[in-house]
Order: structure tokens, then C-alpha cells, then sequence
């Protein structure tokens, strides 16, 4: 069992790739600098910008366009196992050419191309799933402790992968004249924008409650929109054609703890 | 916005849920506006209880109708709650919804208000609000109402993504029966206006540099399925016409909901013919993606659309001449009539077989259900399992038992409505 310790950014697997070549030694397995019982007799990568920086520009040369995109979406997906399975590919990328990319006969290239399509379909999922909730003025400070007087435009996900950055264009483009915001509270951060400005922040999640943010902090008349909203998707649906499976099928329900029109038990009150 | 709004928007959303059309389709809009923009893929914001998708806010400006149509919950002649939208009301309505992500835009339709031209003139209205106060630009498709003229057609295709004029049934005799306020050449003129309007433009932008877009989504149609007595030939027959001659971009087909049994003009269904709706979806899509004629699909010794397979598996089944077939030699159109294999899996075929003979190991990889394929397919060493050795009949049972929608428990369509939005964002 070979073992490589790195410091699980994206750079650090470059520079794994670097070290790997180098040392012509390849891990059968990778983990993080916190996993300390594989310590001994570990290799130890230093992720280096000039390690990492020369095998990007080698994967530049021989990866198509789609194979870079998905080089960023599986390591966006954050799963486990994932940077061993996007190693074992990119060294085969890099022995092989882009032929490798689309080999049918490669279990690793197909894991790649499946687990980028299932990232990819989350963040298609979620630029519909998304849920902005309008909050009262005040809501959002500048840095030196001003009130900002636009209302922020909210929405709350929790993703399995890491979807923000991909969705970041999608909403910017969409809402250009609306200060808002996406906020990961599985990851515990978030994308606030206004027009092409981006800016990460962070949240006191006690502010959350089920299905978004408490009550006392939406704008006036945010509540009595939401329940225009249910009654519109209420009364869209044909009655003759009821079909909960389908519609579970389609909108699994671990998207629903945010979306308005699941929030059923939360009566309203004018 | 107030209690009131709340009224209206239940009522009109209720009365416009049976129009099936609603998708939006992936356009790019040029320079878009302050609010939104279409985004190149569809996106489905919710999906409704029936199993719908949920793109557009789909309502009726109003649903007081001066027609009387046999198969409209809100002909005349129904006692039924009536509501009217004020155009800034929907407007704002629109924006509130498209601000929080509920929505990718506005589906708008309307009951005749004392006349058509005034009906359309009302629509372009909201339209013009959205786009030009509101500098919206989110999707909006917008119906034209029989008998709409050029000028309100020229002004709905500038502010629309999407227009469309519902053909809803498919026959001259049958439409002046059930609707006889309407007839096919009154739902024709505004087609052939959509289409002169998207040739016109196409054509002044190989001329001139900036050319105001016109239904940039192209137009479609709506053809109620069951309420008249067409058969699938003829409806198949139709739309293929629509979609040659009319350059449609989609034609939708909506099962008859049983409504007005009083009206003796109508059958009497016990529900919705859903099955027949799903199988007519797909033999469209062989219309589309397939390189399929509609008299390969149903013709006069098969008029109708075999419920229990899908055409495609039907066509097949019938040309065993055809089959099997060798995936390392067929052009793309012969993979396309194999069950099985659909144009993605037919192109990574082409693509992966240019660096190795591909097996059967390969296949399912390459996203072939092999379950349906394997009788079509020329297979080392399983001469056995094909259709000229089994015979179309066993097959045909082969085949019923993996189609089968009611053993999976699901009714009808689990992947069409949810392809019908992914078809158009190609
Ligand atoms: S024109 Fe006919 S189909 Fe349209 S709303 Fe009126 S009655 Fe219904």
C-alpha cells in the first residue's frame, strides 16, 4: 500500500501528480494531512505552485474542453475516494493522450464522465430549486457597520456537491438589478452578488429556521408572496393526472426542506 | 398586491393548467434586459403534483370567454368563477415570482374578451409592460388567438420568446363541430403570419447588423387528443405537416380531460387517454430525432398507435428484414431504428467505434439498453436471440414485458415531460 499525504486542495493533487512522476511512484491511496494513523511510511506532499502549475499545463494540452470541465466538476462533487479516482485518471490522461478521456473500455474514464454528468445535473437542479426569500431592509451590514437599504434576496441549499461556483454565472446573469445571495449551510458558506460584484459570505445559522430564514427577518409582504406562490403551484396541477411518485422521481425530496411550496405545516397568518 | 390578486391568480392559474405547452425552451436572448435573461438550458423550477414541470407561471389574463368550445371548462355557456388580471397586476405578479426563482417566465393565454383583436391587443400589453418598463427578460411565451392580424402578430413576435396559435382538433369537421366560433382558417392566418414574420427577420439579419428579434423560441401548437375521432394516422399525418410545411418547432398533445359531460358532442371517457398521449409523444420524437416519416409510424393498415409498445419497437418489429444489425458497420440513421439505442448512445457509438471494435461490453456502457437492443443486434455467438431467429411475436412479448408501465408501479411517462424540456434545450 502506497500512501500519499496531501493537503487535499486541488493544487495539493496536482502536485501529487508531480511527485508521482518524479519519484515514479504511484499511491494506491491518498488522504488528507489530518489522517495521522497513515503517517508512517507515508509520502508527504508539498504542493508547490511550479509542481502544480506544469501538470495543469500538460492536462491543458491533452484534455478536450469537456474533459477539463470535468476535471473541475468532480472536484466540486466532494466525494470520498474522489481524488484517487481523478488521480488514476489524469496519470492516464497524461501517459495516453485525450484518447483516454473517452475509452469505453476504462471503468476510471466512465467514473469520471458519470460522476461530472451527476454534478453537473445537481447544479441544473438547483438553478430551478433555488428559493429567494426577501428579507426586511437592514438585514445586510456593509463592512464598517452600515445598513445596506436594498433588500437581499436570500436562498438557502444544501447541496451533496459543491454547486455554488457553478451556479454563480447562472444567477448573475439572471439577476442583475437584485442584490442576493446563496447561501451552502452544508458548507457553511455562501455568494452574496449584486450586478457582476461577487463577494463570499458567511451566516449565523440561527437565523435559520425549517425551510429558510425565521419569519421575523423577511421583508413585509415576503410571507404573503410565498403563499401566492403555493396557491399558484396548488392549483397548477391537473387533478386527473395526480402522480406523487413521478413527482418524487423528478424533484427528490431531500430538496424539499427549502423549496416554499413543500413548506405546508408553516401556516400563514396575514 | 392584495387578498384580490390571490383569487385571481387561483382561478386563472386553475383554468390555464390544462394547456400542456409549456416549455420553455432554451433560448438565448440577446442583450436580455435588467431582470433575467434565458439561459440556453430550460430549467424546471418545481415540479407539480401531477409530475409537470414548473418553468413558467402559466395563467389566463381572464377566463370570462365569448367563445363556447365543447371542451373548455370555460366556454360561455359554464357556470364557472370567472376572474380578469389587470395588465400591471400580472406584470408585477410576474416580476415578484421571477425575483425569487419560482420561475424562468410568463406562459400567458386568455378567453376571448369580447373579441379577438381586443384579446391579443390586452396581451401585448402585459408584454410590452414586461419588457419595456420592467426591462424584463425572462422567457415569455405567448398564444395568439385565432384570428389574431398581422399588426398585434408583428408586435406579440417582437416583445415573445414563444408564440403559438392551438390547433387543439386536429380535423376541419371536427373543430366546426365542437368550436363553432372557431375554424382552421382563422387558426392557420396567424401560423402562417408567425412563420412569414421568422423569415422575414432571418432574412434582414444576413442584411443587416441589428435585427429586433422575433420568437426567438420559434412557435408551436397544441392538439387535444380524444375528444374527436381523428385517428393517430391522421394526427401523426398533421403534425408532420406542422412541422415541415408550418416549420412548428413543437406540436403538444394533450389527452382529453373529460370535462362538460353534459355536452353530448363529446365521447365519454373514463379518464384521460394517457397512454395514447405518451405513445403519441414518442412516435413524435421519431418525427424529429429519428429520421422517421409519419407512414412508417402509423399508416392505413395500422391507423392507430400500438398502446402497449412503443412505435418504435412496433416499427421494428415489423421490418425484421431489417435487422440485425452490426454496430461496428450501420450508418447513424440505420442504430437510430434500433430499440434501444437513442441519438445520444447512437453518437457515442459512431465516436467510440473509430478507436476499437466495439462488443457487447461496450454497449451497455455507452448508455444501450441492451434489454431491448440485444434482439436487433448482430452479436457473436447469440445468433439465437435475434428477431429473425426468435420471430417477431416473441419479441414482441420480450419486449411488452420491459415497456410495461404498470409494473413498475408509475403510470404513464416517467422520462416525456421531463424529455420534452430537455428536446428543446439541445
Ligand atoms: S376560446 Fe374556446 S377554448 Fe378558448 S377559452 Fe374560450 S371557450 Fe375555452
Amino acid at each position: 500500500m502506497r500512501v500519499f499525504v496531501y493537503d487535499q486542495s486541488f493544487e495539493g493533487l496536482l502536485s501529487v501528480i508531480f511527485d508521482a512522476y518524479t519519484l515514479k511512484c504511484f499511491p494506491s491511496h491518498l488522504c488528507g494531512r489530518g489522517d495521522l494513523h497513515y503517517f508512517a511510511g507515508a509520502h508527504v506532499v508539498a504542493t508547490r505552485p511550479e509542481k502544480s502549475g506544469r501538470v495543469f499545463a500538460a492536462l491543458c494540452r491533452k484534455l478536450s474542453t469537456e474533459g477539463l470541465h470535468n476535471l473541475f466538476l468532480l472536484w466540486l462533487a466532494e466525494e470520498s475516494g474522489g481524488d484517487l479516482l481523478l488521480f488514476r485518471h489524469l496519470c492516464k490522461v497524461l501517459q495516453h493522450g485525450g484518447i483516454a478521456e473517452n475509452d469505453p473500455a476504462d471503468a476510471d474514464a466512465l467514473a469520471v464522465r458519470r460522476l461530472a454528468r451527476k454534478v453537473a445535473r445537481q447544479a441544473e437542479h438547483y438553478a430551478g430549486f433555488v428559493r429567494f426569500q426577501k428579507t426586511r431592509p437592514g438585514f445586510v451590514r456593509s463592512g464598517s457597520d452600515g445598513v445596506i437599504a436594498k433588500e437581499l434576496y436570500l436562498a438557502i441549499i444544501e447541496p451533496q456537491h459543491n454547486i455554488l461556483p457553478l451556479l454563480q454565472r447562472h444567477f448573475v446573469a439572471r439577476l442583475g438589478d437584485q442584490l442576493w445571495a446563496i447561501y451552502d449551510a452544508a458548507r457553511h458558506y455562501g455568494l452574496m452578488a449584486e450586478g457582476e460584484d461577487v463577494r463570499e459570505i458567511f451566516l449565523d445559522e440561527n437565523i435559520l429556521h425549517h425551510g429558510g430564514l425565521r419569519e421575523e427577518l423577511l421583508a413585509e409582504g415576503e410571507e404573503f408572496m410565498q403563499e401566492m406562490w403555493k396557491s399558484y403551484f396548488q392549483s397548477c396541477a391537473v387533478r386527473e393526472r395526480v402522480n406523487p411518485s413521478l413527482q418524487k422521481q423528478l424533484m427528490p425530496q431531500r430538496y424539499w426542506k427549502y423549496l416554499t411550496e413543500k413548506q405546508i405545516f408553516r401556516a400563514f397568518q396575514l | 398586491m392584495t387578498e384580490k390578486t390571490l383569487e385571481k391568480l387561483k382561478i386563472l392559474a386553475a383554468a390555464a393548467k390544462y394547456d400542456v405547452s409549456c416549455a420553455s425552451s432554451g433560448v438565448s436572448r440577446g442583450g436580455g434586459g435588467a431582470l433575467g435573461g434565458t439561459s440556453g438550458w430550460g430549467v424546471c423550477h418545481s415540479f407539480a403534483d401531477d409530475g409537470r414541470c414548473v418553468s413558467l407561471l402559466k395563467v389566463l389574463l381572464s377566463n370570462y370567454c365569448a367563445y363556447d368550445c365543447a371542451y373548455c371548462l370555460n366556454r360561455a355557456s359554464n357556470d364557472t368563477p370567472r376572474a380578469s388580471f389587470e395588465v400591471e397586476e400580472l406584470a408585477a405578479l410576474t416580476i415578484e415570482f421571477y425575483r425569487r426563482n419560482y420561475i424562468e417566465g410568463l406562459f400567458l393565454s386568455s378567453g376571448i374578451i369580447r373579441n379577438a383583436d381586443y384579446t391579443m391587443e390586452r396581451i401585448v400589453s402585459v408584454l410590452r409592460l414586461l419588457r419595456e418598463t420592467y426591462g424584463f427578460g425572462g422567457y415569455i411565451h405567448a398564444k395568439c388567438v385565432p384570428g389574431t392580424g398581422r399588426e398585434l402578430i408583428v408586435q406579440a413576435g417582437r416583445l415573445a420568446d414563444r408564440l403559438s396559435v392551438n390547433v387543439e382538433i386536429p380535423s376541419a369537421a371536427n373543430l366546426k363541430k365542437l368550436a363553432p366560433d372557431k375554424d382552421h382558417q382563422r387558426i392557420y392566418a396567424p401560423m402562417r403570419l408567425i412563420k412569414q414574420g421568422l423569415e422575414e427577420t432571418s432574412e434582414d439579419r444576413r442584411r443587416l447588423a441589428h435585427t429586433p428579434s422575433f420568437v426567438p423560441a420559434g412557435q408551436s401548437t397544441q392538439l387535444i387528443i380524444g375528444a374527436s375521432d381523428e385517428n393517430d394516422r391522421d394526427i401523426l399525418r398533421l403534425s408532420s405537416m406542422l412541422y415541415q410545411r408550418a416549420r412548428l418547432k413543437r406540436v403538444y398533445y394533450s389527452g382529453f380531460i373529460p370535462v362538460n359531460a353534459y355536452d353530448r358532442r363529446l365521447p365519454a371517457l373514463a379518464g384521460p387517454p394517457l397512454r395514447r398521449e405518451h405513445r403519441l409523444y414518442q412516435a413524435d420524437w421519431l418525427l424529429r430525432f429519428y429520421h422517421f416519416e409519419p407512414q412508417e409510424i402509423a399508416d392505413d393498415t395500422y391507423p392507430h398507435l400500438d398502446l402497449n409498445l412503443d412505435p418504435k419497437s412496433v416499427w421494428a418489429l415489423r421490418h425484421p428484414e431489417f435487422f440485425p444489425l452490426d454496430v461496428n458497420r450501420a450508418d447513424y440513421t440505420a442504430l437510430l431504428r434500433v430499440p434501444g439505442i437513442g441519438v445520444r448512445s447512437a453518437q457515442r457509438i459512431l465516436q467510440a467505434r473509430s478507436c476499437r471494435r466495439l462488443g457487447d461490453e461496450h454497449l451497455a456502457k455507452l448508455g444501450v439498453v441492451m434489454k431491448r437492443a440485444r434482439f436487433f443486434l448482430a452479436r457473436s455467438g447469440q445468433s439465437h436471440m435475434n428477431i429473425n431467429h426468435l420471430g417477431p411475436e416473441k419479441v414482441r412479448v420480450l419486449l411488452m414485458d420491459e415497456d410495461c408501465p404498470d409494473k413498475t408501479g408509475r403510470t404513464e411517462r416517467p422520462t416525456l415531460f421531463q424529455g420534452n424540456f430537455r428536446a428543446i434545450s439541445k
